[in-house]
């Protein structure tokens, strides 16, 4: 490595290897215990070769194997492998793991990544990387870096390939471009500085894809950066050199789910002296890396390694363990050959790469097959025709059939002229009978989604409809249950419907919840399940093979680009813009009398949130929780006690659940038993006469705002009612209740406010308070409220 | 009226209020905002000193100006006064321009060897700023509908490439190599040609390209210096205001040099201003829609300066023809351009979301997009649009929904070649470009000594001395013609007018003396500028005093930091 220095004190290189990229992209497939997405082959050799042949190769000695799911699994195929000579595999399991920030932390609390020597970085990686980039260079300039600057923590190592974009051609169609190997979803942008002589630093790191329209970088990072390059064309290789320091970061930080929110986190901190550095190591145009995003990506890298993009990882020098077993060589048209098992050809049969053919399979007579690899053992019949697919190992198709663009499993049958379009997957063991022809996109599965509830047993009966249970889809599945108990769980799913009469298997829908909707317009209610459905379909066929970004994509710049029009619209008064829209809200941070309040966070609708955090409230738990948790809010974003009380009031009138119907008596009786527990909290909130009006404003409020609760409170004598009870309860004085109607009756005789004021109930109960208080302060009020009285008609 | 591919439009109806009190010598301050581009129409008084005639080394900058504009082969310039300005005109006759043609009482035709300038003045009350001021030249018909325009500030200072590093290469062909490669406005046009051009090819028109220099200046880590740290070291430093966000992308060209695309230009101010009072900390917030492909690399700094010279193609002065509320160039009608280049030619015009029926007072923009559809040859979209042109009260049928992008193109000025590449607008920056002159005029008669051509003369002929000007190389000065100096004086980084007296034992450091100022005996001054005609008494001390024309400093007066 690094020549003579200090060659003693280096010890050994560590690496982490997440067996989990805790995404659901590779569903149904990954759906069966046996095949995580790890053990999936890229090319007949599994991604976990791939990553070990690497770091092994990159001079790691010690490598611990995260697994979160199918922990078991992966572990035995450790230790069946033969690397395992060359460098020490250790795994490491967790299944209540469901994100790589809690894996990260994890293997802290383990405390297997020494931390005696913080020079020594380790490498972390996600489990899909297929890679041939010479890290050693990177981690030398790490460790350099480190030596000068113990807050330099991290290298992430990025591949240029350029942006994505939309464009017209010369016959005015749309046409996208964007490198295979990114996903549809990535949009990430990374701001570098350049210039400083330490390398290239991450001052931004945005990959928030579609739903925001702007990248941000804080300007007193201007001061400190000469300059300051924003870059869209690099792709987050999932290679990240990292000091022991990374982890303890993590730990830190519960709110670290990603690597990818923890860079951007990281890089965000402004105040120079909390700074911690990531810098950005950018591959030689020579190197190639990229992640195994979904099947889309997959697709796009088996491809890249059959062209010899990343030699030397090509299928004829197969990585340690298969290179004892196989012998690939590459034919004509790129096609590669297993020679040990040499496959059985037809007559007339044409083969064209890129592509490749396992051991031990059989290809019949005038089949025609297109850039597909084969696994081993396949038995392909006469006049097939296959082009751009994969297909895994002992998988069966029959005479006729056509396959396009799809994943074939292990140990499916394709039965007699039955056509597989683009986009599709066909489970582990699925049967698809003769002459089907199945949707584009369509993903079939004979496995039941996961579920961790016990109660799974409520859907069982129900298991031959495909319809989504109410799995919670995540990958923690628990690593006791043994592959044999899966099985048991596999229900022989016979379904006349798409598959067939002998088909088997099911159709497998997304679980939406699952798959975060980086739609354009995702702030919209996503009650409509339709539509989300649609868009959660939509999200599938993006991680499919086959599918056609340009929509995706010139939708994504249309909306940034209307975005892009608000920012400078000050720019652009020269046209018509008085019609824009006067209905928004922009008085966020103005209170009553339009002062503007400082040091409150954009757009906030304080009242609302008020209401929220009592509608969350638990009535089962001390009101005093709720009150600090309100006095907390209040505090954050500069807000009153009024607020608060006011939030409170609104909160309960909703939590009455009223019904149109509901009289006045009905009302007060509920709002009674409310303010018993409620009650207290209104005590403590209300320190001067100021909340206590905030609180009448607030009944006012819900009276003359409509729906159901302002129908029942506006109905005579509701109102009056529910401010006496809160006279009587000594939560309301009087001096609030005749402040409120002097306010009150200085409005408008169209006033809604008014009509309240006006009613004989309230002017009744005015009176009696007036008098009360009379009574009370002893004094000469009286004309006061013969003046109120006079001026109410 | 003859073709011509550029037209240079010299703004100088602004008196230049942050050089006061050197360019007003009346009483009452300046009205006029901070904004420079703003004209002051009560500096009626008779001492009125546009900016554009402060002198510098010897000669008005609107001289040096010219003779660049010249130097470049431009052949009409149009210079733009204000109403009440009467200085300019008897200026340009003293460098040698002959009037040929009176058109009407505010506009002259002048001759300037074979270049022609028109001095036009603003009609009175005309109180706008730059962007009325190019609509009230283009009103008078002196551009011609086909001819790009370059607008540069009165007040600009362009010497970029003067002392070019390949001195010692020039010593064999002589110095005329130097000569043309100087020009920033000969490359701004270079670029701009050849922008447009691409442009047509590529269905991405040019609206319009602009100079950039390089003030930025960083210390041995990489860490950019403040501006006050660069005041300091000499360099130029920059008011707040000027100061701007520019984001640069580069985009290859498969032949030709690449295109440097302004897709971000936001001032500082801007950015910073707390509008919601929030408390949070600025942020530049960068619209991810203008990153995409072929842009996907954008370099942002906040060290390069606008100078304010724009080259606009014909069809981006229709738009401002069109967009009659822009008030300022620099302020307004730029970052229009650089915000909508993206969005297209046709929403620029603010028609491109609009549907049905036209309004008539879109009339004139339908008119004008009609022009640039042809200019630009967009033919397809212009058929279409001239077929929906019948009668008044014509459905604008835009179904197509693309519109065409266009682009801002930038030249960057080096970092040495911007070092003299700045409007002397403040009077920090007139001091500096002052002091960089005298750094140039010596380097370069030091190049021409060492290389033995006849003495000098040629070499000061690209800075526009007046011929007979001492330059002192080791006191960092320059001192013009027909000046006293009295016994003992000390002169040090200073710039000395004509027929300047100067009386004995007087020390004078990082001092700008104009014409025909008498100054005492035993006297200190130090950075000071002291405007023409004044007259100053014995031993007085001035630290960092500017003087106003014809003022009296009365014997013994003792003053740091004050205007007079």
């Amino acid at each position: 490595m690094g020549g003579g220095d200090d060659n003693k004190r280096e010890s050994k290189l560590q690496a982490v290897l997440l067996a989990d990229s805790f995404l659901n992209t590779f569903q149904p497939i990954t759906l069966d215990k046996v095949t995580p997405k790890v053990l999936c082959p890229l090319n007949n050799v599994a991604l976990l070769d791939y990553g070990i042949e690497f770091l092994a190769g990159a001079g790691v000695e010690e490598l611990f194997v995260f697994c979160a799911t199918s922990g078991d699994t992966v572990e035995e195929y450790v230790q069946k492998s033969n690397w395992t000579s060359s460098i020490n595999v250790k795994c490491v399991k967790d299944s209540s793991v469901t994100n790589a920030g809690d894996a990260l932390r994890y293997l802290d609390k383990l405390n297997v990544i020494r931390s005696d020597s913080q020079a020594d970085p380790f490498i972390l990686m996600t489990g899909d990387v297929i890679t041939n980039v010479d890290i050693v260079p990177a981690i030398e300039e790490h460790k350099r870096r480190y030596k000068k600057d113990n807050t330099a923590i991290m290298t992430v190592l990025m591949k240029e390939v350029g942006g994505w974009g939309v464009e017209e051609d010369q016959n005015g169609e749309i046409i996208s471009h964007s490198s295979s190997i990114r996903s549809v979803s990535d949009d990430l942008f990374i701001a570098l500085n350049t210039a400083s002589p330490a390398g290239n630093r991450i001052l931004s790191y945005d990959s928030n894809p579609g739903n925001t329209s702007s990248t941000k970088i804080p300007t007193s990072f201007f001061a400190a950066n000469a300059q300051i390059e924003l870059r869209n064309d690099l792709l987050d290789t999932g290679i990240y050199i990292c000091s022991p320091d990374v982890l303890a970061r993590f730990s830190d930080e519960f709110d670290f789910l990603e690597i990818s929110k923890f860079i951007s986190n990281i890089v965000a901190e402004e105040e120079e002296g909390l700074q911690n550095k990531i810098f950005a190591s950018i591959l030689k145009s020579n190197e190639y890396a990229a992640r195994i995003h979904d099947l889309r990506t997959y697709h796009a890298v088996s491809r890249d390694l059959l062209k010899r993009w990343c030699y030397p990882i090509v299928p004829d020098n197969q990585p340690t363990g298969y290179d004892k077993i196989y012998r690939y060589e590459m034919q004509r048209h790129m096609m590669y050959v297993e020679q040990k098992g040499k496959e059985k050809l037809g007559r007339c049969t044409s083969l064209k790469g890129p592509g490749m053919i396992g051991s031990f399979s059989k290809v019949g007579n005038e089949t025609s097959i297109h850039g597909t690899v084969i696994g081993n053992s396949c038995l392909i019949g006469d006049g097939v025709s296959i082009t751009d697919a994969h297909i895994w190992d002992n998988v069966t198709i029959e005479d006729g059939a056509t396959i396009c663009e799809a994943v074939l499993c292990n140990d499916c049958v394709i039965k007699k002229g039955a056509v597989i379009p683009k986009g599709c997957v066909i489970g582990r063991g699925c049967v698809i009978d003769e002459n089907i022809e199945l949707p584009e996109f369509s993903r079939i599965t004979i496995f039941e989604d996961k579920d961790d509830d016990d109660d799974f047993s409520d859907f069982g009966d129900d298991s031959s409809s495909s319809s989504d249970s109410s799995s919670d889809g995540s990958n923690s599945e628990s690593s006791d249950d043994s592959i044999e108990e899966n099985k048991k769980k596999v229900l022989p799913v016979l379904k006349s419907g798409i598959l067939g009469v002998n088909g088997k298997g099911r159709l497998w829908k997304a679980n939406y919840e699952d798959f975060e909707v980086f739609d354009e317009d995702s702030d919209v209610d996503s009650d409509d399940e339709e539509d989300v459905e649609k868009r959660t379909k939509l999200i599938i066929e993006a991680q499919s093979i086959g599918f056609d970004p340009t929509s995706v994509f010139s939708q994504r710049k249309q909306s940034q680009l209307e975005e892009d029009g608000f920012s400078d619209d000050e720019a652009d008064d020269n046209k018509s813009e008085d019609d824009s829209e006067g209905g928004f809200k922009d008085d966020w941070n103005l209170d009553e009398d339009g002062t503007l309040i400082t040091g409150r966070q954009e757009g906030v609708n304080v009242i609302e949130d008020l209401k929220n955090i009592c509608l969350e409230h638990e009535v089962t738990t001390p009101i005093e929780n709720l009150r600090i948790e309100l006095n907390s809010y209040k505090f954050s974003q500069n807000a009153s006690f009024g607020d608060c009380v006011t939030g409170a009031m609104l909160a309960i009138f909703e939590r009455l659940d009223l019904k149109a119907g509901t009289g006045a008596a009905g009302l007060v009786t509920s709002f009674k038993a409310e303010l018993k527990h409620w009650g207290e909290l209104f005590e403590k909130l209300c320190h001067t006469v100021d909340e206590e009006k905030s609180l009448i404003k607030a009944i006012e409020t819900a009276a003359i705002s409509g729906g159901v609760v302002g129908d029942v409170l506006s109905k005579e004598p509701s109102f009056r009612l529910v401010l006496q009870t809160l006279h009587t309860e000594d939560i309301i004085s009087d001096e609030a209740v005749l402040a409120w109607a002097a306010s009150a009756s200085e409005a408008d005789d169209e006033n809604p406010r008014k009509k309240l004021f006006t009613q004989q109930q309230t002017q009744d109960f005015i009176e009696w308070v007036e008098e009360d208080s009379d009574d009370d302060s002893d004094d000469d009020s009286s004309s006061s409220g013969s003046e109120s009285d006079g001026d109410s008609d | 009226m003859s073709e011509v591919e550029f037209t240079g439009v010299i703004l100088a109806s602004t008196c230049g209020a942050r050089l006061f009190p050197i360019t007003n010598n009346t009483k009452s301050k300046a009205t006029d905002a901070l904004d420079v581009d703003v004209e002051t129409s009560d500096a009626a008084s008779d001492e009125f000193m546009p900016k554009h005639l402060l002198p510098l080394a010897g000669r008005p900058l609107i001289h040096h100006l010219l003779q660049h504009c010249r130097g470049i082969g431009m052949e009409k310039i149009i210079v733009v006064i204000s109403a009440d300005d009467d200085k300019t005109k008897s200026s340009l006759m003293q460098l040698g321009c002959k009037i040929s043609n009176e058109i009407d009482e505010s506009t002259f035709e002048l001759d300037f060897g074979l270049t022609r300038i028109y001095l036009m003045r603003l009609p009175a009350g005309e109180t706008g700023g730059s962007a009325e001021a190019m609509r009230c030249v283009i009103g008078k018909n002196l551009i011609s509908p086909k001819s790009h325009v370059m607008v540069l500030p009165g007040d600009l200072v362009l010497y970029g490439q003067l002392v070019s590093s390949d001195n010692k290469a020039d010593e064999a062909s002589g110095t005329s190599n130097s000569k043309l490669a100087v020009d920033a406005l000969g490359s701004l046009a270079d670029v701009h040609r050849r922008e447009y051009r691409h442009g047509l090819e590529k269905g991405v028109p040019l609206a319009m390209s602009l100079i950039l220099s390089d003030v930025g200046e960083e210390d041995e880590n990489g860490v950019p210096l403040k501006e006050s740290a660069k005041a300091k070291k000499g360099g130029i430093s920059r008011e707040e205001q000027e100061i701007e966000f520019i984001g640069i992308a580069t985009i290859k060209n498969d032949h030709s040099p690449p295109t440097n695309r302004i897709i971000l230009k936001e001032p500082k101010l801007n950015v910073e201003e707390d509008v919601h009072n929030t408390g949070s900390t600025p942020k530049l917030y960068i619209p991810k829609a203008r990153m995409h492909s072929p842009m996907n690399q954008m370099l942002i700094k906040t060290t390069w300066s606008d100078l304010h010279v724009f080259c606009f193609s014909p069809w981006a002065l229709k738009l401002l023809l069109v967009n009659k509320k822009m008030k300022d160039l620099g302020k307004e009608f730029v970052p229009f351009l650089v915000s909508r280049q993206f969005r297209g030619v046709k929403s620029s015009f603010g028609l491109g979301s609009k549907k049905g029926s036209v309004t008539d007072e879109d009339t004139d923009a339908v008119e004008a997009l009609i022009e640039t559809m042809n200019e630009l040859k967009l033919d397809e979209a212009c058929r279409r649009l001239s077929m929906t042109d019948h009668g008044i009260d014509r459905e604008f049928d835009d179904d197509d929904k693309e519109d065409y992008p266009f682009l801002v193109s930038a030249q960057i000025l080096s970092r040495k070649h911007s070092k003299l590449s700045l409007r002397s607008s403040t009077l920090t920056s007139y001091a500096y470009a002052c002091r960089e002159v005298i750094t140039n005029a010596i380097a370069a008669s030091k190049a021409v000594d060492e290389s033995k051509i006849k003495k000098g003369k040629r070499d000061f002929c690209s800075l526009y001395l007046p011929e007979n000007t001492q330059i002192d190389a080791k006191n960092n000065s320059i001192i013009l013609p027909e000046s006293t100096l009295g016994e003992k004086v000390v002169v040090k980084s200073s710039t000395i007018g004509k027929g300047v007296s100067i009386g004995g034992r007087c020390r004078l450091n990082n001092v700008i003396i104009h014409d025909n100022v008498q100054i005492g005996e035993n006297c200190v001054l130090q950075n000071t500028t002291i405007s023409e005609g004044c007259i100053i008494g014995d031993n007085c001390n001035l630290n960092n005093c500017q003087l106003r024309t014809k003022t009296s400093i009365p014997t013994g007066t003792k003053s740091k930091g004050e205007s007079f």
